[in-house]
């Protein structure tokens, strides 16, 4: 077979699982997009862990009028560099408040300011890619907490809404061999709490939104639940197929995009607790999330929050209700605006590193090339 | 005015910073500083003061760079401002074209560029005004670099030396400046050096600077047409045949011997002659060929018609010429190109000969219309161009200035443009003028010249030997009265009563 055939067999291959895929996930999209008012979701047997009290499984966004209201938005940059004797990385966080009022656009405050200097972290521990991959994470999380807690502090926002998850997602298993790595890690713990416990003290709204989420939360939890939903008639088409590897296979965004409307969202859920095993003494924070569409051709964003100063269906309420007059502009982008310009703020540029090396190595007397690890000093590189 | 930072020098997409361009971003408020094209900036560097020009000014706003976001947010019926703070995002650029580094052994070129990070200064006079070429005091008035508040003032040899040449279009306000530029001339004192002017008026134009209520009356002494004689016996046989280009070579030889017999029998006597003595002489002539002695006599017929030629000179050029003092010849009431050119001709070849035999002052001549006096035309019909060719090659060396004011640059004698080593340059439309403007004028790159398209009334560009570079000036106001013109329809009512 000539180098031809091969590649026009592997094309027709990945198509073929394209359209399948594309079939399945029309399939369940027609399904549930028919019960979505119907399929009452605080039925579902408790041993599921859905822990919810919403009575349908999407809802209806309910306007809200933003005037007089404080909305903030926090996220962080972070360039890193892996040089031969360390790492460096170059890291901010910006907090934005945008105070409402009527008829005039929105107050503007930054946290700590407009643009602020980057912190410059370096470590010179002998880690693992992975483990330094968790250690900027953690650097990078650690920063943006500590602006979301001077934000509440100075000026006590209605709602923080933070780019990403509410959650300090670090992978486990890379950080619990390192003491160094696990006392960082037990840092953001400490700031999470104050962050939460300083929320509810001020009635401040927490929330994290993740967009392009490729996880399967929502189809996970689904997927043992699809027998028990065989009394619906809608589903009894569904049980006679091999359902099971399908649904493994959808992603919860690609499964929601058509089934909620703009300005819609699922019903909540329990996402996870605050506390692990180490700080099971502590006060225990409920996660919860649902998925929001704020526009009409975006994908749905996850949204995190964690039940603070009233209930659950009272907090997704109010939260879904903001997020949703902050993202609702663009039909084609449906991030919300305060995190727009925070993002637009924290971002750093790669030059701001490359500059930074520079001086390093003249400082020391190395040339910036041979501080940069071998497989970044390659002479001939693609497309030179 | 004093140098103040203004904004900090960045990496820009066109491989700039370069030795010829750099951009800056503003690092004031707008409303502090207002950022203007055509402004010079300052960056300094080790080896001195780098001087630069703002060729463009843009403002980047990272909320309004993508068309279909800018539209897909502002569907939702809401403006980007009310959305984002959009206006915390909006920089002010500006791209600055260097012009030379000011070091201590004068103006050079800049050969290397200047590095990102430093810090854009504005200038301060003493600076600008050093490198630009302009006098503190002494020098003429002309007008402001609007931008910086600097007075021009140009150094008077710089300017005139050379000759000058104003060309705009109609209406731009060519002889509101050279009024600006006579203005100067004749306010100047005995020890700034005086010289003594002289221009033709081909409209009427600058009668207002004669006028009793004037402030330059008493310097000021206008001659109509009409007055204006020629003394006969003071015109060379060549210049005959330059009056009447069909007299021969053979009969301008013929006309030298019969002058010459004259000079021996009438001037070195005391008096004079005029043309019907050489007709007299002519007829009465043996040695002449027949038939060329009959032309002659014709041609000659023909000059006297035109009763420009008498015994004595009027007005007496000697006599009127003096420093600090203007002479007008109105020659608003002819008609005829011929006799114009014929005027102008007769006063400037004067005007040249008594300055190189020192009986005149300094002169700065104003050619209104120049290109009807040194057109690039057959000799018939440019009679006047010689002497004014003569006067553009060599005048510098006898202090005899041209000032050469047209709306037609092209139509120009190309001999006498090339001579003008200062351009004042208003606006000009016409792409065949710009191009010869481009072509003639030395120091105006392909930015200045499109920027003579855009210049309003009263503004100028001046370039060449006056500066060290090229300027944009807001000519001063005034201090004589324009005429009024009448507008058509004030005309049209006169006689329709």
């Amino acid at each position: 077979m000539g180098v031809n055939e091969k590649i026009d067999l592997a094309i027709d291959k990945i198509s073929q699982k394209i359209k399948t895929y594309n079939e399945h996930r029309r399939l369940f999209q027609d399904l549930f997009r028919s019960v979505k008012r119907s399929l009452n979701p605080s039925e579902f047997p408790s041993a599921f862990g859905i822990q919810t009290s919403d009575i349908s499984f999407t809802t209806e966004v309910s306007e809200t009028n933003v005037e007089g209201l404080k909305i903030a938005g926090v996220d962080g940059g972070v360039i890193h560099r892996s040089l031969n004797f360390f790492d460096i990385a170059l890291i901010r966080a910006v907090g934005v408040l945008f105070y409402y009022r009527k008829e005039n656009n929105p107050i503007v405050n930054y946290f700590p300011e407009e643009q602020p200097f980057p912190d410059i972290l370096t470590s010179i521990e002998p880690l693992s890619q992975n483990e330094i991959d968790a250690l900027i994470s953690m650097w990078r999380i650690q920063k943006e907490i500590r602006c979301c807690i001077s934000l509440v502090e100075e000026d006590v926002p209605d709602i923080i809404i933070l780019d990403g998850s509410v959650l300090p997602y670090v992978e486990y298993k890379y950080i619990s061999q390192k003491d160094f790595l696990m006392n960082q890690y037990r840092n953001i713990k400490t700031l999470y709490r104050r962050l939460y416990t300083l929320c509810k003290k001020n009635r401040t709204l927490l929330c994290g939104v993740v967009k392009d989420s490729r996880s399967a939360i929502l189809t996970g939890k689904l997927s043992p639940l699809l027998p028990h939903l065989g009394k619906l008639p809608e589903f009894e088409r569904l049980l006679k197929i091999d359902y099971r590897p399908i649904i493994k296979q959808l992603r919860d965004t690609d499964l929601l995009y058509q089934i909620l409307d703009k300005n819609e969202r699922t019903f909540e859920f329990f996402l996870s607790k605050f506390n692990d095993e180490s700080d099971k003494d502590l006060d225990n924070f409920d996660i919860h999330c649902f998925y929001l569409k704020t526009a009409e051709f975006d994908t749905p964003l996850r949204v995190e929050f964690p039940i603070l100063f009233s209930n659950q269906q009272e907090t997704s309420k109010k939260i879904a209700s903001l997020v949703t007059a902050v993202s609702k502009y663009n039909p084609e982008y449906g991030m919300p605006s305060v995190i727009i310009e925070a993002d637009a703020r924290a971002r750093l540029q790669e030059t701001d590193a490359d500059i930074l090396i520079d001086e390093i190595s003249s400082k020391i007397g190395y040339s910036s090339h041979s501080l940069q690890k071998r497989r970044n000093r390659i002479p001939f590189k693609t497309g030179d | 005015m004093s140098e103040k930072s203004i904004g900090t020098v960045i990496v820009g997409e066109d491989n700039s910073p370069n030795p010829s361009e750099f951009s800056f971003v503003l690092t004031r408020d707008e409303e502090e500083f207002r950022l203007q094209k055509g402004m010079y900036i300052v960056v300094p560097s080790e080896d001195g003061k780098i001087i630069a020009t703002i060729s463009d000014v843009y403002k980047t706003n990272r909320y309004f760079s993508s068309p279909s976001a800018v539209r897909a947010y502002e569907t939702s019926g809401k403006t980007m401002a009310s959305i984002f703070p959009a206006d915390r995002w909006e920089h002010i650029i500006a791209r600055a074209k260097t012009m030379g580094i000011m070091t201590k052994i004068g103006i050079q070129r800049l050969l290397y560029p200047v590095s990102p990070g430093e810090t854009v200064f504005t200038p301060d006079t003493e600076t600008l005004s050093r490198f630009l070429g302009l006098e503190k005091t002494d020098g003429l008035l002309l007008g402001k670099i609007d931008q910086h508040d600097l007075d021009v003032r140009l150094n008077l040899t710089r300017l005139l030396q050379k000759h000058v040449a104003v060309l705009a279009i109609s209406g731009a306000g060519k002889s509101y400046t050279v009024s600006v530029i006579l203005e100067e001339l004749l306010t100047r004192k005995k020890e700034q050096g005086r010289i003594a002017v002289v221009l033709f008026d081909v409209h009427g134009e600058y009668k207002g600077l004669g006028d009793e209520k004037s402030p330059f009356h008493k310097k000021t002494e206008i001659f109509p047409g009409a007055v204006i004689q020629f003394a006969t016996h003071s015109i060379r046989p060549g210049q005959f045949a330059v009056f009447e280009p069909q007299i021969t070579p053979v009969q301008t030889r013929e006309l030298y011997r019969i002058n010459q017999k004259l000079f021996h029998d009438k001037v070195k006597q005391g008096e004079g002659y005029i043309i019907s003595d050489i007709i007299a002489e002519l007829e009465s002539d043996d040695q002449i060929n027949p038939r060329s002695k009959e032309a002659l006599i014709g041609w000659l017929y023909t000059l006297e018609r035109t009763k420009l030629f008498g015994l004595g000179e009027n007005p007496a050029l000697e006599e009127i010429l003096e420093p600090g003092k203007l002479v007008i010849f109105d020659l608003s009431e002819f008609t005829s190109m011929k006799l114009k050119q014929m005027i102008v001709s007769y006063i400037l070849y004067r005007i040249f000969d008594s300055r190189k035999k020192d009986t005149v002052p300094p002169t700065a001549i104003v050619l209104e219309e120049g290109h009807q006096f040194a057109p690039e035309a057959r000799l018939e019909l440019a009679i006047s161009r010689p002497i004014v060719e003569t006067i553009a090659r060599e005048g510098r060396k006898f202090f005899t200035s041209l000032i050469l004011v047209s709306q037609r640059p092209v139509k120009l004698s190309t001999t006498t443009l090339s001579q003008c080593n200062t351009h004042i340059i208003m606006n000009v439309l016409n792409p065949y003028d710009l191009d010869f403007i481009g072509r003639s004028s030395e120091g105006i790159d392909k930015a200045t010249l499109s920027a003579i398209t855009t210049l309003g009334v009263g503004e100028a560009i001046i370039a060449g030997n006056a500066v060290n570079q090229p300027i944009f000036v807001k000519i001063r106001e005034r201090k004589t009265k324009t005429m009024k013109t009448k507008t058509l329809e004030e005309s049209a009512k006169k006689y329709d009563v």
